[in-house]
């Protein structure tokens, strides 16, 4: 399945109606559902806040394979923006110490087994796998 | 649906689902809470890192005026979220 959202905030209702479809395609349950939430949030978020596409749009895309729940976000006609480089916080900090940001790339990390970025022909893509719970 | 309300005995009751288009809401409401907080989570069925900046952010205000904020009734799946913030052992959870 594959949709397009504006790069907004306002668009997140929206992404949980898609995941909704998704997984009553897909048959997958309420674990599933979190966790494809909490991973396409923070990713789609991330994008609004330091996305580089000039068309202001992102296509979410979601497949499920042998490897797993494959989730797409790809931006157009963007410059380079790699996610995956972003540093990973210290989560065994104390939370006095704690800075804001950082928590929703951490969030992606602990869920995927596969997080990687392309840009190639000024299109950005991000990649995630998940293992299926249900 | 994302709600947020103060009981009469001082207990904030969260509901539904508190991700980053509902973040400063959250954090407008909790801004108004001055003394020690009990955060009722029992129908909050959904957190994000958005969610979890306010509930942090809020913890650090009260701590430095002296005061607490303890999370209670935590759903599994929403403590999973705690527990992968490295949260889990503190704000008081249970």
């Amino acid at each position: 399945m594959v949709r397009t959202f504006p790069r907004d905030m306002a668009s997140l209702p929206a992404l949980v109606d898609f995941v909704r479809e998704f997984l009553a395609a897909e048959t997958l349950g309420e674990d599933d559902a979190y966790a494809l939430d909490l991973v396409l949030e923070e990713l789609f978020t991330n994008l609004v806040k330091y996305g580089r596409g000039a068309r202001g749009d992102v296509e979410v895309g979601l497949r499920r394979d042998p490897s797993g729940l494959v989730l797409t976000l790809r931006e157009f006609d963007a410059e380079f923006y790699d996610p995956t480089a972003a540093p990973d916080v210290d989560v065994t900090r104390p939370i006095e110490e704690r800075r804001p940001g950082g928590l929703g790339i951490h969030f992606v990390r602990t869920l995927t087994s596969e997080f990687r970025y392309d840009w190639r022909e000024r299109i950005g893509t991000i990649t995630v796998t998940m293992r299926a719970q249900n | 649906m994302f709600d947020m309300r103060i009981d009469a005995d001082g207990r904030v009751v969260v509901s539904g689902r508190l991700d980053a288009s509902e973040s400063e809401r959250a954090l407008e409401i909790l801004d108004g809470v001055k003394g020690p907080t009990v955060l009722d989570c029992s129908q909050l069925e959904y957190i994000s890192s958005a969610g979890i900046a306010v509930i942090m952010q809020t913890y650090k205000r009260l701590l430095a005026a002296g005061h607490s904020l303890r999370l209670e009734n935590l759903t599994p799946r929403v403590r999973n979220v705690f527990v992968y913030a490295g949260l889990d052992g503190l704000l008081g959870i249970r």
